[in-house]
């Protein structure tokens, strides 16, 4: 091992632990979580989005993992089938158990596929109809996303997102919504009718490769109206 | 097969609940560290937000929830996503520290010890850009693997090593203006 090549280990050992307390450092000079979290709070609208976060992420994994021990259930099923003269646990209910299990799942969200993906910067689109009393409160573009919220005086909220449509797959919670197509200027439309006052509406439509989305706790058939009104 | 399926909803109700803690420890540290980037409430949120997609995505790196490692690493994804939308909305390059280092440049004679480099190492990765000394942690305190470091930061393997060697010479490019030249340590 030549001088420089020793010198680089050197280098690199110390700059192993130095890291490590250099990050220490200015770990130790941010004020503690219990402070932080007395000071920062998060909107109500921040706790509803990570909320159906972890609800998207539980229902992934669970049907991940529900692929993953398709066959090894199935062959449960043979094992249980031959045994079902025997046992009291017979076919009929074990069909239902699995069955009724993945409607379950199915009936907490609707999946939404994107065929393909569109890149548009700087989306700022805005619908030509707003509600009576409804004015633009907040505009926020973080590039390929774009969110507008309008409010009136009473602080009824409808929020208004743009974004590209990227190949894949949406999950759209519809726990406490019922869900149905709809037309919105000859566009289709997926509207998920709240069912109770405490949840929101929540309109999406795909047009010209952009998302819409209106969300709001207003009637259904407004964010229609507003819908129709957006012109690309 | 009702345990298959049982063992499947015990690990869902694990990862349920180990996301709703690390939310309710780290929403405020999270929205500090993303505010105090982009001084403003909506982007800040925004920027949470993703941040915990990512974190969601990483879980798996995730032990313990109330740690000091699983704080350094909430910190370093939000901070990461806050300056990636601090770059487009001010359409600004961030400052690169790195210019031009030469492995054969003439150092300063000094003569220095060990104790004395590490000493100024810790001082000069607290001034570097944070984009290089989060990814020196990650590499050199965490040992990820690129393929890791990438998921993290959300960016591409070949970026993430050429970020981490342009960390490294940014941090030998300033040992060096400030008269610190690490291969004098062997010649000693």
């Amino acid at each position: 091992m030549n001088n420089c090549t020793k010198s680089e280990a050197l280098f690199d050992a110390i700059l192993e632990v130095a890291v490590g307390e250099a990050f220490q450092k200015e770990m130790n000079e941010l004020p503690s979580n219990e402070e932080l979290n007395k000071i920062y709070k998060p909107s109500p609208e921040l706790d509803k989005r990570i909320k159906r976060l972890i609800i998207q992420r539980n229902r992934k994994l669970k049907m991940k993992r529900l692929a993953r021990n398709f066959g090894k259930i199935a062959a449960a099923i043979c094992i249980m089938f031959a045994l079902s003269f025997s046992i009291l646990l017979n076919i009929e209910a074990t069909r239902n158990l699995i069955f009724n299990l993945v409607v379950e799942w199915e009936e907490k969200y609707t999946e939404l596929r994107f065929d393909e993906s569109n890149t548009y910067n700087d989306i700022y689109i805005r619908p030509t109809y707003l509600p009576e009393g409804f004015r633009e409160k907040s505009v926020n573009n973080t590039g390929q996303i774009t969110i507008i919220i309008y409010s009136n005086d009473a602080g009824v909220e409808i929020t208004f997102t743009q974004r590209t449509t990227i190949k894949g797959t949406m999950l759209v919670d519809n726990e406490n919504t019922s869900f149905t197509e709809v037309d919105v200027a000859g566009n289709t439309g997926y509207l998920f009718k709240a069912k109770t006052e405490d949840d929101l509406n929540e309109l999406i439509v795909i047009s010209n490769g952009i998302l819409f989305k209106l969300t709001s706790k207003i009637g259904s058939d407004q964010l229609l109206l507003i819908a129709e009104s957006i012109k690309k | 097969m009702l345990a298959l399926i049982s063992i499947s909803l015990i690990h869902n109700q694990d990862d349920h609940d180990k996301l709703t803690e690390i939310y309710k420890l780290y929403s405020g540290t999270m929205l500090y560290v993303a505010k105090s980037i982009l001084h403003d409430n909506h982007l800040a949120e925004d920027a949470v937000s993703e941040a915990f997609i990512r974190i969601i995505d990483n879980l798996d790196k995730i032990e313990e929830v109330n740690s000091y490692q699983t704080r350094s690493f909430v910190v370093i994804i939000v901070r990461n996503i806050s300056l990636n939308i601090l770059k487009k909305q001010k359409h600004i390059e961030l400052q690169d520290d790195f210019t031009s280092y030469s492995e054969d440049e003439d150092s300063f004679l000094d003569t220095i010890t060990a104790m004395e480099l590490y000493d100024k190492i810790v001082e000069t990765i607290s001034k570097l850009n944070k984009n290089y000394s989060d990814i020196l942690y990650l590499k050199m305190q965490m040992k990820y693997s690129y393929d890791d470091i990438a998921k993290i930061l959300g960016i591409s393997k070949e970026n993430a090593k050429m970020r981490l060697s342009r960390a490294r010479k940014a941090l030998k490019e300033q040992l060096l203006k400030e008269g610190y030249y690490y291969e004098q340590l062997y010649q000693k």
